[in-house]
């Protein structure tokens, strides 16, 4: 899988996933260059899984998927079972939501990350790959990597588990790291260290990062290109310093008025109102957040917007967006 | 009196279903000696093993010429009677028991969990024998042995139930206001165990059948000449070479009783739906 | 691992203690005066006197139950009435013919049920699925001296190729052939039922495992079928050793009622013979043996339980 240096290492064109009638992700295209991050936000059933779960191939049961995915220039929906299990582990990392069930409750730390290795080939001698197991361990900074190794599961805290999943996903050196909720079921003072390891690992590894999250500070937190979604489809994308400082689209200016701040006052803080669609009832001709919207007009039930360009690097779908550098949460 | 609501809704098809045949069977039972039947216990030697079908005799006969069908029907009261009561004496002696070592101080629940331990340590089937066979051979003992081997499952589900609810906030404001110990348990605690109670123990009701008339088959239920199922199928055993066809009917009154009781029991579990309302 | 061992033998000392407690009690619950049925009515006060002496009956009962349980842990658990012979000594010569017959139907319960559940959780909508389904609907309610007597009819009455009976000595008696034979349909009919119960639960355990988050970020790691297979069959064990530990108890008084039926010479026809004669001190010394084996297999199974899971060694 070479590519010449401009092909981008993650193209996502018109995906669109189905659970029965439940239309999960709509149309959804997304880019990634080697080595960069973009940070997919949205409340819960937005659909933000399921698309970083595409990549992988694992959208879930009973799931029809249309569109396509190319890693690197490869089509990622044209390989085969086999080739495609190569790619996740190897290619793609992924860590998984909720570290305290991802991995085997039965089987020692080193053991499973050693299957991973084993697995792929990636480091053939059986030597060679406990002393890679212990080096892995110790990169993702968990201090007593030998001890760790021969612990179970139950035996870690919930950080220390989701340092070893995410060694895991880094073990073959792949050149993209798929981060679902990575930081949801830690402590608030664990999720900025297993933050900040991700930004060390992409320094030290070069590796592209795609991270999924409901948490606004997360974003911030890594700076990188948001695409925000909701019911299913992108409502805007851009560098984060712009999106969430000055929205152009009223659901990104809803979550970040939704979300307590140092310094807020009572009252302040503005909830959406109302709740997002089914992912049943979504019609294709409206804006699905028009009815929780405070600037609907009766255009927006009757047409969806498209994506369009708001400023630099930045598009959002609103027929009327908020214009730049216009207050926050207004 | 606190009660937690039971989330009642319309009753599933299970609960009419093992509810009417359960209530049937329980009629047939009572009902059972005035009807127009032959005389269950009077045996004719000249018509032994008759098969199935013959006229008069529509389930043949045994060993002794006595007509099946009115063995059958008349063998419904004990059957019944071993598969109902033990569970209603076991029902209210676990629930005081499960109650008492909820609420109770710390020596008193162990001893009596620890008790039921030992219980519980038995192959059930094996401590009944052990129990009927000392009581003597008669449906009473067979009652007591029944009852003794269901109470510590009953028990256990009322602890489990009692523990549930001493950390809700009633039960604790009940305590912080300083009422006794018996008036929590039986004003907020007893009626909040008694759904889960009722569930469990129709469950049990088709155990008890099939456990009382396997202990009458090996010999240890009502006296003879008297009318079982379980004795039936012992008696109708030493013929099974000759006529098989004749031991499958107290084989499959058996069957259908518990799998009535059983139907009854899983109506019951999803109309209370009992398992869902802690979990919130 | 010895540590757990040992430290579950030790617990299970007041267990022990407690179920002998138990069995002691039901000789208590033997209605009218024991003595007065011993010696008849026309005994001397005098001979009374001698035989309440004799048996102890004079000195308080918790004296009584350590001089009994004290006879019991030499072996002696007194004499059988209507034979000749120590209890100690029918137990012992029919407690490896029981035990065979429970071996035989536990192993079959056991592989049946799992290949069953591996079955049913891999093709929950085809044949192996529904039967799983089936055969744990009519485990409920279908008890094992009906299945017993069902099999005798088709398979030794009705198609004449298996006997329903005539096991004099499985162990010295005519061959592992002939064992075999006369062991199929009792070994089956205790089986069959805990097979279904097995079988539905390891399905359901078995597919709780394969529809976990370690399994499907197992997947995401690239991990091929056949790897994970492996992991969901280790992290279904632990439940496996659960259900059978509480069917044991269930295969275990089964053994009772599939002796009676197929003359097998174990404990539960003992027992059974027993009853019909009512020899108390032989019932009272099978039940104390089978209740003794029965919480020394229940470690056996912890203990595997233990090894195939690190969260409960301790």
């Amino acid at each position: 899988m070479s590519a010449p240096e401009d092909t981008p290492l993650l193209e996502i064109e018109h995906l669109s996933v189905t659970f029965g009638a439940a239309h999960a992700v709509r149309d959804v295209s997304l880019r990634l260059d080697p080595g960069g991050t973009v940070v997919v936000l949205g409340e819960s059933g937005s659909g933000k899984s399921v698309t970083a779960r595409s990549v992988l191939r694992l959208p879930g049961r009973r799931a029809s998927v249309r569109g396509r995915i190319r890693l690197a220039g490869c089509d990622l929906f044209a390989l085969d079972e086999k080739a495609m299990r190569q790619v996740r582990g190897r290619d793609i990392g992924f860590v998984p939501q909720d570290p305290n069930s991802s991995l085997d409750p039965l089987r020692r730390i080193g053991t499973q990350v050693e299957e991973v290795l084993q697995v792929h080939g990636a480091v053939a001698d059986r030597r060679a790959r406990r002393a890679r197991v212990a080096e892995l361990l110790a990169l993702v900074g968990i201090p007593n990597p030998a001890r760790t190794a021969r612990s179970y599961p139950h035996e870690l805290s919930g950080g220390m588990r989701q340092r070893v999943v995410i060694a895991m996903a880094v073990a073959c050196a792949p050149r993209l790291i798929i981060a679902d909720e990575p930081t949801t079921a830690l402590d608030v003072t664990v999720q900025a260290q297993v933050l900040d390891l991700f930004t060390t690992l992409q320094r030290e590894l070069g590796t592209a990062l795609l991270l999924v999250t409901h948490d606004v500070g997360v974003a911030a937190e890594l700076a990188a290109d948001v695409v925000v979604m909701y019911a299913g489809r992108i409502v805007e994308r851009g560098p984060a310093a712009a999106v969430l400082t000055a929205p152009a689209h009223p659901y990104t200016a809803g979550l970040l008025g939704a979300r307590p701040r140092p310094g807020l006052r009572r009252g302040e803080l503005a909830a959406i109102p109302g709740g997002p669609p089914p992912a049943t009832e979504v019609v294709d001709a409206a804006c699905a957040f028009a009815p929780r919207c405070g600037r609907a007009e009766p255009a927006c039930s009757a047409t969806a917007p498209e994506l369009r360009d708001v400023g630099p690097g930045r598009a959002a779908a609103c027929l009327l967006p908020i214009a730049p550098l216009q207050e926050v949460g207004a | 009196m606190t009660v937690l609501p039971v989330r009642a809704r319309r009753a599933p098809a299970a609960l009419v279903a093992g509810g009417t045949l359960a209530a049937a069977l329980v009629v047939l039972a009572v009902v059972a000696p005035l009807l127009p039947l032959p005389d269950p216990n009077a045996g004719d030697l000249t018509a032994r093993l008759l098969p199935l079908g013959t006229p008069g005799h529509p389930l043949g006969t045994d060993g002794q010429g006595r007509d099946l069908l009115a063995r059958l029907v008349v063998g419904t009261r004990p059957s019944l009677i071993a598969g109902i009561v033990p569970v209603l004496v076991s029902g209210a002696l676990g629930t005081a028991l499960g109650i008492a070592a909820g609420m109770g101080a710390r020596a008193l629940e162990n001893l009596i969990m620890r008790s039921l331990d030992v219980l519980f340590a038995f192959p059930s089937v094996l401590l009944a024998i052990a129990i009927a066979a000392s009581l003597g051979a008669s449906l009473a003992s067979l009652v007591v042995a029944l009852s003794v081997i269901l109470v510590p499952a009953v028990a256990r589900v009322v602890y489990a139930e009692t523990a549930g609810l001493r950390s809700l906030d009633f039960v604790q404001t009940a305590r912080a206001s300083g009422a006794p110990a018996a008036v929590i348990a039986l004003r907020h605690v007893l009626p909040n165990v008694l759904p889960a109670v009722a569930v469990y123990c129709s469950a049990l009701v088709g155990l008890s059948i099939v456990v009382g008339a396997g202990l009458s088959f090996l010999g240890l239920g009502v006296a003879p000449p008297q009318a079982e199922w379980g004795a039936m199928l012992n008696d109708l055993r030493q013929n099974l070479f000759s006529n098989p066809s004749l031991a499958l009917a107290p084989a499959i009154a058996i069957f259908l009783a518990s799998a009535v009781f059983n139907v009854l029991g899983e109506g019951l579990r999803a109309w209370f739906d009992v398992t869902s309302r802690w979990s919130q | 691992m010895i540590r757990f061992l040992v430290r579950r033998l030790v617990l299970a000392v007041p267990t022990v203690v407690g179920v002998s407690f138990v069995v002691f009690l039901t000789a208590k619950l033997v209605p009218g005066d024991p003595v007065a049925s011993l010696l008849g009515p026309l005994a001397t006060p005098q001979a009374r006197a001698e035989l309440v002496a004799h048996l102890g009956l004079d000195r308080p009962w918790p004296v009584q139950f350590v001089t009994w349980l004290g006879n019991a842990l030499r072996g002696d658990l007194g004499m059988a009435i209507h034979e000749p012979r120590a209890v100690a000594e029918i137990v012992a010569s029919s407690f490896g013919d029981t035990a065979l017959l429970a071996l035989a139907g536990g192993l079959i319960a056991l592989v049946g049920g799992v290949v069953l559940g591996v079955l049913g959780a891999m093709y929950p909508k085809r044949l192996p699925g529904r039967l799983t389904s089936g055969l744990s609907v009519v485990a409920m309610s279908a008890p094992q001296y009906s299945v017993a007597l069902l099999l005798v009819i088709v398979f030794a009455v009705h198609l004449r190729v298996l006997p329903a009976g005539g096991m004099t000595d499985p162990i010295d008696g005519g061959g592992l052939a002939d064992l075999l034979v006369h062991m199929v349909l009792p070994a089956v009919s205790v089986a069959l039922i805990p097979l279904g119960v097995i079988a539905r639960m390891f399905r359901s355990a078995l597919t709780e495992v394969l529809g976990s988050p370690f399994v499907e970020a197992m997947r995401a790691r690239g991990i091929g079928p056949v790897r994970i297979a492996r992991h969901a069959a280790h992290n279904a064990l632990p439940a496996l050793f659960t259900i059978t530990g509480l069917q044991l108890a269930y295969l275990i008084g089964g053994v009772v009622f599939v002796e009676t039926i197929f003359s097998w010479p174990g404990i539960g026809l003992t027992l059974y013979n027993a009853i019909s004669t009512r020899d108390l001190p032989l019932i009272q010394g099978g039940v104390l043996v089978v209740a003794v084996s029965f919480v020394l297999i229940n470690i056996l199974v912890d203990a595997a339980h233990a090894l195939v899971d690190p969260r409960v060694r301790r």
